[in-house]
């Protein structure tokens, strides 16, 4: 028996993805003895799972399971907080349920842009697309790479769309890795894979073996790429890399998961569990390859840091793990109701490819950016919502409910019966959505989506689900992880037909600024940096609204992105960036720029390798398993020939067996075509069609005259004390020196307004002095950044009184003081009134009981773009609650950033915290207006 | 022909053997051949609280695996061991049982069984230096077993159906398992001679808050509602502990048939059962309570080197296909060449339909010929 545990080998390879694969590869083919280590199953062509069909017998599913977290599936979903990561677990990694895609960098990817750090681009080890194309060419031939020969329904439609809005040159067609060829007789398939038995329906069809020996089917147009391939027509690296490190005799150690990487004297010590033992086991190499995905590389590098260098991981350090974190860009959209049927089932997961390339010609150039939009078909991310969406909770006479058994599933109360038939993945769910409900309904907050709800209307019987939508997308606001959100836009997203129904993939370069962290309770979170405008995103969805535009359909983007405009990626890349110092270099005394340098060997450990798109410096913007293929296969070559050198023996001159084969023959990329073409003509910018937020506030004050501070000055440090002083001697003076303000604040483009620094929105509205009432006009701005623990809400208002014009200028500080100030600071503007009489100070304030009950529930959409057809009543319910949240998550968020912690640790306590958050005693003015306030 | 004889078509016993397992001082192993010697040897094993006529039973009429073997010009060996439940075994293993109720448990009836029985059958097949092995259920777990712990048996073509060394339970029993629900029914419901724990139970802490909780539990009533063990109950308290070993909507003939379900199961080994439970909690088979338990390692190499096929049913309530999925990605790991090692999840069918189902002989047994190199086809369903 070959045993692993307390073995020695040349390397270790932890990851059995695009990187790990090439990697195990080629150091077997060179006859080192390597260990490669998997944490997921082995996926035959049947074990791929595939959503349950309603079911007297809950517990059967087809195939293996699909979530890692339920049950160590086929899918990894990592919510780190600023970034939703879909990745994969199983031998082979991504490429058991990546699209196939196999796209070279573009033209100028690796070029630098403006002053972010990129790749390095001079020198003799530079990476430019010369010194890659070999490797390209390599990794293109070695997972059969090439023109799909058939033009699919999806594709012409998205050409035809693009060529509707002036974009007809700018589709292609790229490179898939999948098995065009073979007979398609349905056979006897293959031993050793699971599948039907003979005479059944389900079979393998039978095509052809590979140049590895392993059989494969032949593309059926099943569009069922991203669930894994039944047929084994992808060219998924288990049958081409693996299988050829597994034949030059790789040990190979699968459901093994690695826990640890530690220094050993001159050697490492990789210490993993053995999932199906459940046991620890551990061996040790001269070199190890971390190729774990971007997260899980990054992740085990921190937590592995201070044993490996003797450090703990310092956020602030750009040679420490966790920064250039990115999504490459992606964002999903759907496209409902198309004029024609769009049969996005049919084919591969992507066909087509429409490119969009406009240099911006300013800093917040809106319309400029590089990105493509790809046509799918199933959207991965909505995965584990299938078993749900399939699912019809049974009624106690064994009927299934309504369509909206599913819904209820997941919401109602159920006996502990009824709960045991619930998919395994439902119950995950309803374990998340109870626990957050409970941490919400005790932060009180549900108050004021409640009083949303029904001021709406929404509380009619049978629209329960919209009531459930409001209810979870304004609570995931703040919640770290709201499934509930998502499913609920989904009950939006799943009207119409099936096949009127378009995927659109969009990706591009993102700026690659999130930094991964461990936070106090050793999870892996992603932090964004303030003030981020996701720019991209919005430009993406600028045009797949054109696209849902031609297509006569009506377009919903990604509902995390929508409402808590929080990105979802299937390509994560950076963590462990590439600097531009070599490793002898930096032992040289250099000054490292990066975690790893241009061959994937950490500054600080040498020996220990990153060989995935954790290396990325910046976001290539094309789908990127091409790249991470040709560069692993670049650094392991140099790898081994140093192995060789250090040893005086041939491999010192290794090269792939492959490599010269791969070299005669290339697929064209046909992404450069397109580029060439973009580059002499720009992409035209997208339409704009702004969507408008609207909301009322009502605040009231007391002023008394006083020293004022000219503006400027009142700006950057506002009197507050003055200000309190003024707001007493007012209260005591009366009726005539309140304020009423009853302010209808609007802004005509929510996103522009986002993107804006300054965040104005225009203000009408009325005021009341005394007896009289007058018309308001000015502005507001939210949230404008002070500093970075500070921000401030400035109203600028003017109004025409009998005595002439009085002017206001008042500003609401956000600063997290000690002390619970969240409610008090959001409630209170400090002002400077200025009159024909003089200059008047004084305090405005909002009462909570006019914030629940006027300003919440008047928060309501302007605009949009004019839908080809007239979206049912909810579904328009719905679409406003996205950009009523996407407002209220800006603003909320904005808050949160500046309290988080307090504001965290009032609500942990419970009720009383919140009631002291609410009426913070100790900072109230002890005879402030609020109190003499009776209702 | 009418009630349980419908379906049980017990093969013509050519003749039988009684066999001392190693550890025991009397013939408890029961091996019945079934066809003329001279054909390649087959043997079958049976599963926990079954007996060996479970591959003598098929809905259709004499559609049943061993006659599908003979009907090959196989040498059909079929083993009663000390999981069984055919009375004429229970008799033997009776007062055993009660000599040393120790050895009486899962490692034990693997090392000491299963090896008897197939290097017995080796010796009685003049010509033939290994025999072929197809075991179903525990049966298989303890086969896979046997063969981890003692590389040298002489079997030569493996088919494991529903179980290896692997133990993955669909969730729902999961949760009786983990509570140790399983032994404490087992227990509370056995006849007290296939309980020879009782003292082991009292002085265990776990057993003593059963005990405790089964005080609750008989003032509450529930006990009353707990299946009794006599006749067809066994199945029924098979079912409550592990789940229906088939899916009744494909065998309506044999549910209705209660007859038949008490001769295809009867008592429940204990002891065995509860080294099941603990080999589900720990996901794969340990020498539990054994010496030197800590350090077990379950040995891949001699599957590698033989035909194993593995075979479960999609809908699988009793063993999760997860049980047959870990145990082929853990051979894969180890080095098996995937032209020899088989894999099927077989759609439609779950737990103890791959062998009694009407349908079996069309799209299970075929599976189980070619796991033993008969080419498809030759007989035709």
């Amino acid at each position: 028996m070959s045993r692993t545990d307390g073995q020695s080998f040349d390397a270790i390879v932890i990851g059995s993805g695009f990187g790990g694969a090439v990697a195990t590869c080629r150091l077997a083919q060179a006859g080192l003895r390597v260990c490669l280590l998997e944490r997921g199953r082995r996926f035959g062509a049947g074990d791929f799972p595939r959503p349950p069909m309603p079911s007297a017998y809950p517990d059967e599913r087809s195939g293996a399971g699909l979530s890692w977290a339920v049950d160590r599936g086929l899918y990894d979903i990592r919510s780190l907080g600023a970034m939703q990561v879909v990745q994969a677990a199983g031998f082979g990694g991504g490429s058991l349920v990546y699209a196939s895609v196999h796209m070279r960098a573009p033209l100028d990817a690796f070029e630098a842009r403006g002053d972010a750090p990129g790749w390095p681009t001079d020198g003799p080890d530079a990476i430019t697309h010369d010194t890659l194309d070999g490797w390209y060419r390599l990794a293109a031939h070695m997972l059969d790479a090439k023109p799909a020969p058939t033009a699919w329904a999806k594709s012409k439609h998205l050409a035809a769309w693009a060529d509707a809005e002036g974009r007809g040159g700018h589709v292609f067609a790229p490179n898939l890795a999948v098995n065009f060829e073979g007979s398609a007789t349905v056979e006897i398939h293959d031993p050793g894979e699971t599948s039907a038995p003979p005479g059944r329906s389900h079979g393998f069809v039978s095509g052809r073996t590979n140049a590895r020996g392993r059989p494969q089917g032949r593309c059926v147009g099943c569009g069922h790429c991203d669930l894994g391939c039944r047929y084994h027509a992808k060219n998924t690296l288990d049958l081409n890399y693996l299988a050829a490190a597994a034949d030059a005799g790789a040990t190979i150690r699968t459901e093994a998961e690695v826990t640890g990487v530690a220094r050993g004297g001159e050697r490492f010590e990789v210490t993993w569990t053995d999932h199906r033992f459940g046991r620890a086991r551990r061996a040790s190499a001269d070199a190890v390859f971390v190729c774990a995905g971007a997260v899980n590389t990054t992740e085990l590098l921190l937590r592995s840091w201070a044993e490996l260098t003797g450090e703990a991981p310092d956020a602030e350090r750009r040679d420490h793990p966790g920064g250039r974190f990115g999504g490459n860009g992606d964002s999903i959209g759907v496209v409902f109701d198309t004029d024609e049927p769009v049969d996005a089932g049919l084919g591969p997961t992507i066909t087509s490819a429409l490119l969009y390339h406009r240099p911006p010609t300013e800093a917040r150039d809106l319309d400029g950016g590089w990105l493509m939009v790809q046509d799918g078909g199933l959207p991965t991310a909505l995965l584990p919502l299938l078993d749900l969406l399939g699912y019809r909770l049974p009624r106690a006479d064994g009927a299934p409910l309504d369509g909206l058994g599913w819904l209820r599933a997941l919401v109602e109360p159920l006996s502990a019966g009824v709960q045991a038939t619930l998919p395994a993945t439902v119950r995950d769910l309803r374990a998340r959505l109870d626990r957050e409900r409970v941490a919400w309904t005790e932060r009180g907050a549900v108050l004021a989506t409640d009083s949303l709800v029904a001021r709406r209307g929404w509380l009619e019987p049978g629209r329960f689900a919209v009531d459930w939508l409001a209810r979870e997308s304004l609570a995931g606001l703040t919640a770290p992880d709201r499934i509930g959100a998502l499913v609920g836009s989904l009950l939006g997203g799943f009207d119409g037909a099936a096949d009127r129904r378009a995927i659109l993939l969009a990706m591009g370069r993102d700026r690659a600024d999130l930094r991964l962290e461990l936070d106090a309770r050793g999870h892996l979170v992603a932090l964004a940096r303030p003030h981020d405008d996701h720019r991209l995103y919005q430009l993406q969805e600028r045009l797949m609204n054109d696209l849902a535009r031609a297509a006569g359909g009506a377009l919903r983007v990604n509902p995390l992105w929508g409402m808590l405009r929080r990105p979802i990626t299937v390509h994560p890349h950076g963590g462990c960036p590439m600097g531009s110092a070599l490793a002898a270099e930096v032992r040289a005394g250099v000054r490292p720029d990066g975690v790893v340098d241009r061959y994937g060997e950490v500054y600080a450990a040498p020996g220990l390798y990153v060989l995935d798109a954790a290396a990325f410096p910046a976001a290539i913007g094309a789908n990127p398993s091409a790249t991470i293929l040709a560069l692993a296969e670049r650094n392991i070559e140099r790898f081994i020939r140093r192995v060789g050198s250090a040893r005086g023996d041939a491999l010192a001159e290794w090269r792939a067996p492959e490599y010269a084969a791969a070299q005669r023959e290339a697929p064209e990329e046909p992404l450069f075509a397109v580029e060439e073409r973009l580059a002499a003509e720009p992409s035209p910018p997208p339409r704009h069609d702004p969507i408008g937020v609207a909301f009322t506030e009502r605040l009231e004050g007391y002023f008394a005259a006083a020293d004022a501070p000219d503006r400027s000055a009142f700006a950057t440090d506002p009197p507050v004390d003055a200000c309190l002083d003024a707001e007493r001697r007012g209260l005591a003076g009366g009726a005539a020196h309140r304020l009423g303000l009853e302010l209808d604040c609007a802004t005509p483009d929510l996103e522009a307004m986002l993107a804006s620094r300054a965040h104005t929105l225009s203000v009408t509205g009325w005021a009341e002095v005394g007896d009289g009432r007058y018309a308001v006009t000015g502005t507001m701005s939210v949230l404008v950044p002070v500093d970075t623990s500070t921000r401030a809400l400035v109203y600028d208002l003017r109004y025409e009184a009998p005595d002439g014009e009085h002017t206001l200028y008042g500003r609401k500080v956000i600063r997290d003081d000690p002390g619970l100030d969240a409610i008090v600071d959001l409630s209170t503007a400090f002002c400077v009134r200025r009159t024909p009489r003089g200059a008047e100070l004084g305090v405005l304030r909002v009462h909570l009981s006019d914030f629940i009950d006027l300003q919440l529930p008047s928060i309501r959409v302007t605009g949009g773009a004019p839908r080809a057809s007239e979206a049912p009543d909810d579904a328009r319910l719905v679409a406003d609650a996205w950009y009523l949240s996407r407002f209220a998550r800006f603003f909320l968020g904005g808050v949160l950033q500046i309290y988080g912690g307090r504001l965290g640790e009032a609500l942990a306590a419970g009720g009383a915290g919140l009631v002291g958050l609410m009426h913070p005693g100790a900072r109230r003015p002890t005879h402030g207006p609020g109190s003499e306030r009776a209702r | 022909m009418s009630g349980p004889a419908k379906y049980v078509q017990p093969l013509p016993t050519l003749e039988e053997r009684w066999l001392v397992p190693a550890d025991l001082a009397a013939p408890t192993l029961c091996l019945r051949r079934v066809s003329p010697l001279g054909g390649r040897p087959v043997l079958l094993v049976h599963g926990l609280s079954a007996q060996s006529n479970t591959f003598e039973i098929n809905q259709r009429p004499g559609g049943d695996l061993a006659r599908a073997l003979v009907a090959r010009g196989a040498t059909v060996w079929l083993l009663d061991y000390r999981g069984s439940s055919r009375p004429a075994v229970l008799a033997r293993l009776r007062p055993a049982a009660a000599a040393d109720p120790g050895a009486f448990c899962g490692r034990a009836a693997a090392e000491h069984d299963i090896g008897r029985a197939v290097r017995e059958v080796v010796e009685a097949s003049p010509g033939f230096d290994r025999v072929d092995v197809v075991a179903h259920c525990v049966g298989a777990g303890l086969t896979a077993l046997a063969l981890s712990l003692d590389p040298s048996l002489p079997i030569g073509g493996l088919v494991l159906g529903t179980l290896g060394l692997f133990y993955r339970a669909p969730l729902v029993r999961q949760v009786v398992i983990d509570s140790h629900l399983a032994e404490y029914f087992a227990a509370d419901v056995t006849e007290p001679w296939l309980d020879p724990w009782r003292d082991w139970r009292a002085s265990t802490r776990a057993y003593r808050r059963l005990d405790a909780a089964e005080a609750v539990w008989r003032r509450i009533g529930v006990g009353a509602l707990l299946p009794r063990p006599e006749g067809t109950e066994h199945f029924l308290r098979l079912s409550f502990i592990f789940g229906e070993p088939y899916r009744p909507a494909r065998m309506p003939a044999l549910d209705a048939d209660r007859a038949t379900i008490a001769a295809a199961f009867g008592p429940l080994s204990t002891p065995l059962m509860r080294d099941i439970a603990a080999w589900q909690r720990a996901g794969h088979a340990i020498a539990c309570h054994h010496p030197g338990a800590d350090a077990f390692e379950l040995d891949a190499a001699p599957f590698v080197e033989r035909d194993v096929t593995l075979i479960t049913g999609r809908h699988n309530r009793l063993w999760h296909p997860d049980s047959m999925r870990t145990m082929h990605g853990w051979l894969l790991d180890h080095g098996a060449d995937p032209r020899r090692l088989r894999h099927w999840v077989v759609p439609g069918y779950g737990h103890q339909d791959l062998l009694w189902a009407p349908t079996a002989g069309r799209d299970v047994y075929p599976l189980i010929e070619r796991g033993l190199g008969w080419a498809p086809g030759a007989v035709a369903w």
